[in-house]
């Protein structure tokens, strides 16, 4: 028989007030380690480019300024942003929040998640570190990803989200 | 005996010659620049006469092609097994394809004209997965074709709403049938016949400048000779050239909606949507209610016009997007909708408003329209007046109607702009010079994002995004705590489900 139940609004169980768990610490330095590399670039390509065009000094000033400002954001971002990343895991969903100036939340029902990847680039290993994937059926716009978990945190995650959509999903992945 | 025999390994008719010829054909037209490198190598290559060369080629290019589907046919075989259709191609690269019957979510049978005078079809099946694992079985009888259909709709029609089939009469009338008049109205409002005009102008100006000076010059050329005979008859060449194109366009997309929907049935039996249609090939597609990801009814102006509306139903769909999961009603009465969603999203949609009208839909926060005029429309506007008032004096000032004309266009986007959500099911209008609906169960959401800008937090406001199978919706600069609550319903709806989503 059909039924339709009057559902209390205001007793849903609201996504707006959560306990966010902060991402690990050592994330924002690996960040900052992996954009050393790129600032190398940068900086030697500002004074290439300032010995080998010979520019005036005005010109060369504005060009090794702007060089000086975006290496500042590029060292800076990472302690700005890696604070406002976080998840939460409740009994039915798993909710990420991430953004500086446009913020986003995203939730993901377990009962809709197709399959689960954990993955650490060299650099993520020598912090311990790990990235979780969860797959949704679809696949537009990218899925879920959650970067600079602790490597034993992604493990025990996947471990938790695999269980909890377990019912559904015919198959599991095996772990490394 | 039934047509479908379990356990045996079988080939297709020899008629699947055809199809394979059409799928190398194919193959090859998207290689095309791996094709022409070495025929023009042995063009350049070898001595001998240009025809003789040519016709070398010719018969060297069917020999090969006409070889190659042959092999492709021998090295073909199927089995129907109890719960799978397994599927063995390839001749250097061996394929094997095994398709649970549980994981196809249509099948699709096509007849060509050769293969109607034989009895033939091509069933094509259709799953939620990968591009790559889509199987056909190309050339069987037209009673095994109905067979396997009857055999898979069983397994399948298990699983979702049985009650659906008997709510709506089981009856062989079909719901919906479009004549030759809507073969003109879907011809003369397809827009890619004019998107073809559209594109073919960038298109002139990206041209390299030799070509283009070429090409101008030429039409210089024939331009000073019109206007050597009378500006008027310039005027009238010009206008009966523009016409006969525009002509021709519209001509050719009749043409092709007749090809694709001649004598268009529509049907709800069992359980399940089936399609009927075209004049040469004919096009079958089968649709389960249950699979139905989204449902859009759109109106363009064209079709608004011809006082039509068109409805597509679209199924998860792979990584690529718009595989081709979509079953397309290309013209019916408005109302039709109505009737079509309440049965195949039923229980939920039974006493929704498919109107595009309808005064249900509530629009979005009116600050959905300041930042889209102050930085689209207000600072574009001055920097190019700025502009055009340095390079051209004051008509350059012209340019300041761009905010009147970007401000006319955003409001009329902010008025189309809505949503509805009843208990089970959401509704999204957009819409400029069209109009389109997308209606959705809630339990068929996969994941839910709510995002604000620097502007949309300083006021309150928050964009939703709903996340499905097909793709996404999203309905920007609702207030906050609605966004909120949508959210939060949307997820104890999908989280409290016990009902599929695919």
């Amino acid at each position: 028989m059909f039924e339709n139940i009057e559902i209390p609004l205001d007793e849903l169980p609201q996504t707006s007030r959560l306990d966010w768990q902060p991402l690990d610490p050592g994330y924002r330095l690996c960040q900052l380690v992996g954009r050393l590399l790129p600032i190398v670039f940068l900086l030697a390509g500002t004074t290439l480019a300032i010995v080998l065009l010979d520019l005036d000094t005005v010109r060369a000033l504005l060009l090794s300024s702007g060089a000086g400002l975006a290496t500042a954001a590029m060292l800076a971002w990472p302690f700005v942003a890696v604070p406002r990343m976080g998840y939460t895991v409740r009994d039915k969903d798993l909710v990420y929040r991430r953004g500086v100036f446009w913020r986003y939340v995203t939730a993901v029902p377990f009962n809709r998640i197709q399959h689960v990847e954990t993955s650490s680039s060299p650099l993520d290993r020598r912090f311990s570190l790990a990235t979780l994937k969860l797959f949704t059926a679809g696949g537009s716009g990218g899925d879920l990803r959650i970067d600079g978990l602790p490597a034993e945190r992604a493990r025990q995650l996947r471990t938790l989200v695999l269980d909890k959509a377990g019912a559904s999903a015919p198959s599991r992945e095996h772990g490394y | 005996m039934s047509p479908i025999d379990p356990g045996h390994w079988q080939r297709t008719s020899p008629l699947a010659i055809l199809f394979f010829l059409g799928s190398v054909l194919k193959a090859l037209a998207r290689n095309a620049a791996q094709v022409i490198a070495p025929l023009a190598a042995f063009f350049l290559a070898f001595g001998g006469d240009t025809p003789t060369k040519i016709l070398i080629v010719a018969v060297g290019f069917a020999l090969i092609t006409l070889t190659v589907a042959v092999l492709r046919y021998l090295f073909f075989r199927f089995r129907i097994a109890e719960d799978a259709v397994l599927i063995r191609e390839g001749v250097i690269n061996r394929k094997q394809l095994d398709i649970k019957f549980s994981r196809i979510q249509g099948i699709n049978t096509e007849q060509s004209l050769v293969y109607r005078l034989f009895d033939l079809v091509t069933v094509s099946f259709e799953t939620a997965g990968s591009r790559g694992s889509e199987g056909s079985l190309p050339a069987v009888g037209t009673r095994f074709g109905e067979a396997l259909r009857e055999t898979l709709g069983n397994v399948g029609g298990q699983t979702d709403e049985p009650e659906t089939a008997a709510a709506v009469s089981p009856a062989a009338e079909p719901l919906l049938r479009l004549d030759w008049r809507d073969m003109l109205r879907i011809g003369l409002a397809d827009r890619r016949a004019f998107l073809l005009l559209v594109i073919a102008v960038p298109l002139f100006e990206q041209l390299s400048g030799d070509i283009r000076k070429a090409i101008a010059s030429a039409i210089e050329d024939v331009a000073a000779d019109i206007a050597a005979q009378g500006q008027a008859t310039a005027a009238a060449i010009l206008g009966a050239g523009l016409l006969l194109s525009v002509a021709v366009l519209l001509f050719g997309s009749i043409v092709a909606a007749l090809l694709r929907y001649h004598n268009f049935r529509l049907y709800f039996e069992g359980g399940r949507l089936r399609s009927v249609g075209g004049l040469l090939t004919r096009h079958e597609a089968v649709m389960e209610p249950g699979k139905i990801q989204l449902a859009r009814i759109s109106q363009s102006l064209a079709m608004r016009w011809f006082r039509r509306i068109r409805i597509v139903l679209r199924q998860a769909a792979s990584q690529t997007q718009g595989a081709g999961k979509r079953f397309a009603i290309p013209a019916a009465a408005p109302g039709f909708q109505q009737g079509l969603l309440a049965a195949v999203l039923a229980p939920e949609a039974a006493e929704l408003d498919f109107d595009l009208e309808s005064p249900a839909i509530r629009r979005v926060s009116r600050r959905f329209l300041r930042p889209r005029i102050l930085y689209l429309g207000i600072a574009p506007a001055i920097a190019m007046a700025a502009l055009g008032w340095f390079e051209a004096g004051a008509p350059g000032l012209l340019l300041l109607l761009w905010l009147p004309a970007w401000t006319a266009m955003q409001w009329r986007v902010w008025q189309r702009l809505g949503w509805h959500m009843s208990g089970d099911v959401f509704i999204r209008r957009t819409g400029f010079l069209a109009t389109r609906l997308d209606v959705f169960l809630l339990r068929k959401v996969q994941r839910v994002s709510v995002s604000q800008s620097p502007y949309q937090r300083r006021t309150a406001v928050a964009t939703l995004r709903f996340y499905l199978a097909s793709g996404s919706v999203r309905v920007p600069c609702l207030p906050l705590a609605d966004a909120a609550l949508i959210r939060d319903y949307v997820l104890y709806k999908v989280e409290s489900s016990t009902r599929p989503w695919h």
